[in-house]
């Protein structure tokens, strides 16, 4: 999932602080299973959001809505006959979701309640961890299930650097060494064979690094 | 004459380009150098301009120094993070090197390396901010160093379609010469009452612009720049004139020569772009009676 975590109070407050009536808009996707912008947050918000203008002395008028997700134009559609009720919408989505609903009422100031951290997965209740760097050329299946670039602190290939001591890494103790993790697994797999194999130097095209990227399935084109 | 006392002269300044070459035969690369000697101001070496892996910039303005010319050294944003970028403007100070200005750097997907990873740290801005930070003592962590570099800073004035995007980029040059730059390095002009127009708003700077003149090399050149760099647009006359030509090199050197020509009563110099045919910058410098 994409996870992320809510901005400050604070730095809310300062967005909310020109206008009278907002739209809080929650998803119901990525944002509500990580906690941080499904209807339960949005509910916190809002609470908190007025509690804080009330202490100031002032008003905010804050309508809650939760779409089944933002970053999908058809979901963002539901709030185009009520949109023109109010002076801004406080999204609760990720980047995506928020950039969708900004792209779609283009007169209305959007802005994010959350700060988009990472695509991951849940190790424990309340604690998420990176596990995918959209890199755009899968190298799971050579590396035991185990992503070097999104887990080793220096996104590098072919082993661990000197910094990797007794399966930790040098930045930080509790830091798995995504190395070791990979080399502990193909071990266990018994393909020792596939570490010795020297991977080339990366073609980072497909990642980030070529600019935008998109997705375009002829397929499915209408 | 060192660039900073050539900058604050208010004379014509005369600025050569000369891409390093790709692998470590510097013959003609020291050859075109030494028919420079004398004749320009200042050589100002791009770093792996178009993405296209070369020998450094540094390097090449080291052996640009010890053949007696003035280098002026690119940095791109594009190769190097902050600890690069302030690692090599104190190898630059230490190997006599004091001219430097950064350039965003074309993307990676324009060059030779296409798989190659970018880094886009610092912007040019950032970089300006960086070196003049370490001018004062300090280095982009504000931590303290031993002994403080001077330089002489530049900076690009990118190119501009409109005049809306004009704007912009006088308020970023504007920005760049608060930040330190001391001299500014426009496009390339092919017009140049139009480039009169710009220096009428550019002049309110306060540091001398210096103005690209590119070596047209032929007549396809001339159309593949009017269709794909913003801002460019080379008069038909101009395409004519090098396609009626009997000798077409010739002509483009006549039209390079007739543009710095008319750049002097407008700004602070010129940069002559030859793109690879650095050994035609000695009839360029003739025609133009430098």
């Amino acid at each position: 999932m994409i996870t992320a975590v809510r901005k400050p109070l604070e730095e809310i407050m300062g967005f909310a602080a020109p206008y009278s009536r907002v739209l809080l808009l929650g998803c119901n996707e990525c944002v509500t299973v990580c906690y941080a912008g499904g209807r339960k947050e949005v509910g916190i918000l809002a609470s908190a959001l007025s509690m804080a203008f009330l202490k100031e002395g002032k008003k905010l008028d804050i309508v809650e809505q939760t779409l089944e997700r933002q970053c999908d134009p058809e979901y963002v559609e539901e709030i185009a006959q009520t949109i023109d009720q109010y002076d801004a919408v406080f999204s609760m989505a990720c980047g995506c979701g928020v950039q969708t609903v900004a792209g779609r009422y283009k007169d209305k100031p959007v802005f994010p309640m959350v700060n988009t951290m990472f695509m991951g997965a849940s190790e424990r209740q309340g604690v998420w961890a990176e596990r995918c760097a959209g890199c755009g050329e899968c190298v799971l299946g050579r590396t035991g299930g185990i992503c070097p670039v999104a887990r080793c602190s220096k996104r590098i290939f072919n082993g661990p650097c000197g910094g990797s001591t007794k399966g930790k890494c040098e930045i930080d103790p509790g830091v798995d060494c995504a190395w070791q993790l990979i080399w502990d697994r193909l071990k266990a797999l018994g393909r020792t064979d596939l570490y010795s194999e020297i991977m080339p130097a990366k073609d980072w095209r497909s990642a980030k690094d070529g600019g935008p990227r998109r997705i375009v399935r002829e397929d499915l084109l209408s | 004459m060192a660039w900073a006392d050539k900058l604050k002269s208010n004379e014509f300044a005369v600025v050569a380009e000369m891409e390093t070459p790709k692998g470590v035969d510097i013959s003609d690369f020291v050859a075109a150098a030494r028919q420079l000697k004398g004749r320009v101001d200042a050589v100002l070496i791009p770093d792996m301009s178009f993405a296209v892996m070369r020998l450094g910039a540094l390097s090449g303005a080291v052996v640009l120094k010890q053949q007696g010319l003035e280098p002026i050294v690119q940095f791109s944003c594009r190769d190097r993070n902050r600890l690069a970028l302030q690692a090599d403007l104190l190898g630059a100070q230490v190997l006599g090197v004091t001219s430097v200005m950064a350039v965003a750097g074309e993307p990676v997907a324009m060059g030779d390396h296409l798989d190659a990873k970018p880094v886009y740290d610092l912007t040019p801005a950032s970089f300006l901010e960086a070196a003049a930070g370490m001018a004062k003592g300090l280095d982009l962590a504000g931590q303290e160093l031993k002994g403080k570099p001077k330089f002489c800073l530049g900076a690009r004035i990118e190119p501009w379609a409109d005049d809306a995007e004009l704007a912009q980029r006088l308020t970023e040059a504007k920005a760049a010469v608060a930040k330190g730059a001391s001299f500014l390095v426009a496009p390339a002009v092919f017009d140049l009452e139009a480039f009169g127009e710009f220096m009428k708003q550019a002049k309110g700077l306060g540091v001398p612009v210096i103005a690209g003149v590119l070596l047209l090399k032929s007549v396809g050149m001339a159309r593949y720049l009017n269709q794909n760099l913003p801002g460019v647009a080379i008069s038909e006359a101009t395409i004519r004139r090098i396609r009626s030509a009997s000798d077409r090199t010739a002509e483009c050197v006549k039209i390079a020569a007739e543009t710095i020509k008319g750049l002097k009563p407008l700004c602070g110099g010129a940069l002559i772009i030859t793109a690879g045919w650095e050994d035609r910058l000695p009839e360029i410098l003739d025609a133009s009676g430098l």
